[in-house]
């Protein structure tokens, strides 16, 4: 047997593993950079379409809202063109309007001030 | 780089939507409000001076109160100029409140309808003299500095003035409240006369069609009466050209009486709208 040759092979097989110091020093944080990134730009993405979803829903709604002032003015009793609204509506907008012009009510009535203001109280003169 | 920009982009979509749901609703007012409802507004900020006024003046008035009691207590020089001071201020903050008064009168004046252009026009030129008269005096106050003279300024505005001031208030007031119920009753002919035209007179069914022409007698009947009332209101109101004002005249009084005539029209117009609304249910 050859005897060098064994303790050769012998020295092959129990050869410790590589040293981690074989890999470059830089390799975990470059990996951990990357992965990073990669969460950041997974946020971005969900936060671009999550503001997407609540712009989609804000303008719905601001449409919604121009349709039914739209709707409105239709509704809106023109003395010019009342032929739009039904009987109904006008005959209930002449009643509001009548119930504010209850002439007992005064809207504006006069200052509730003194109308004779004197230097003193008429028995000190 | 692209963090930035896509930094950029986020804020955009974060401002985008607010900017515009702003211009949304901001032209969605504009269009919304029609042209006129400017001068309403314009109305309730006038009122609310006037009241911010009376408050002013109801202070002064309390601290003049004070004044006189110090003055009755004490008798000595310093309390009677300090009363001097807070006679003119109340004389003054009085005298505003006036004026403040006027502007939501005449702007109602204004946009009433329903009322006789020459009888308006006479309400507005009043107003215009007891603003003027009102102007006058609150010039005059700060130049008096002796007690007679400020006395003697405070009683020419309110044997002279006032009742100018009072005259064209109650005038005007009278002239809202007929304008108010004569647009109305105006308005309501015009309605019944379209009720007439559009649903009465297409009416196929014989039995329907007797009801309807019934109901729009009775909505006939009830305006008649408004009609008579409004007309004895106009009588009532001529008592503001008509009485000799050295006779005691009391505009309080004309103007009761024509708000007084006007009640059977508010209750007739009522009536011949619940009588309306229940035709055309009916339908």
């Amino acid at each position: 047997m050859d005897q060098t040759g064994f303790t050769e092979n012998q020295e092959i097989l129990q050869a410790p593993p590589l040293p981690t110091s074989a890999m470059p020093p830089t390799e975990p944080s470059r990996l951990a950079t990357k992965t990073k990134k990669k969460q950041k730009i997974l946020f971005i993405s969900l936060g671009t379409t999550a503001f997407l979803v609540i712009l989609a829903a804000m303008v719905s709604m601001t449409s919604q809202n121009q349709a039914r002032q739209v709707q409105q003015n239709l509704n809106f009793v023109n003395p010019n063109q009342q032929s739009t609204s039904t009987f109904t509506q006008r005959f209930q907008a002449l009643k509001n309007q009548l119930d504010t012009s209850d002439p007992t009510d005064i809207e504006l009535a006069p200052p509730p001030v003194d109308y004779k203001l004197l230097f003193l109280p008429k028995s000190n003169y | 780089m692209k963090i930035k920009l896509l930094l950029v982009i986020t804020g955009f979509l974060i401002l985008a939507p607010v900017v515009m749901a702003e211009d949304a609703t901001s032209s969605a007012t504009a269009s919304a409000t029609p042209v006129s409802t400017s001068v309403p507004t314009s109305i309730d900020q006038q009122k609310s001076d006037y009241f911010y006024q009376l408050e002013k003046y109801r202070q002064a008035k309390q601290q003049f109160n004070l004044d006189q009691a110090e003055y009755q207590k004490l008798g000595t020089l310093a309390t009677k100029d300090k009363l001097v001071e807070s006679y003119k201020n109340v004389l003054l903050a009085r005298a505003t409140t006036f004026q403040t008064y006027l502007f939501p009168l005449q702007q109602l004046l204004y946009n009433t309808q329903g009322i006789d252009v020459a009888d308006k026009q006479k309400a507005l030129d009043q107003i215009k003299d007891a603003a003027s008269r009102i102007h006058n005096h609150i010039q005059q106050i700060p130049n008096l500095s002796e007690e007679p003279q400020v006395s003697t300024e405070a009683q020419r505005f309110e044997s002279q003035d006032l009742p100018t001031f009072l005259e064209a208030s109650y005038r005007s007031l009278s002239l809202l409240a007929i304008g108010r119920i004569q647009s109305i009753a105006d308005q309501i002919v015009v309605s019944s006369n379209d009720f007439q035209k559009e649903v009465v007179d297409i009416e196929t069914d014989a039995r329907q069609k007797g009801a309807f022409e019934r109901g729009l007698k009775e909505v006939a009947a009830l305006h008649k009466q408004a009609s008579e009332a409004l007309a004895t209101a106009h009588l009532k109101f001529t008592a503001f050209d008509s009485t000799k004002k050295e006779d005691g005249f009391n505009p309080q009084a004309v103007y009761q009486s024509v708000t007084d005539s006007l009640s059977p029209a508010y209750t007739s117009l009522q009536h011949s709208l619940d009588y309306l609304l229940e035709l055309d249910k009916s339908r």
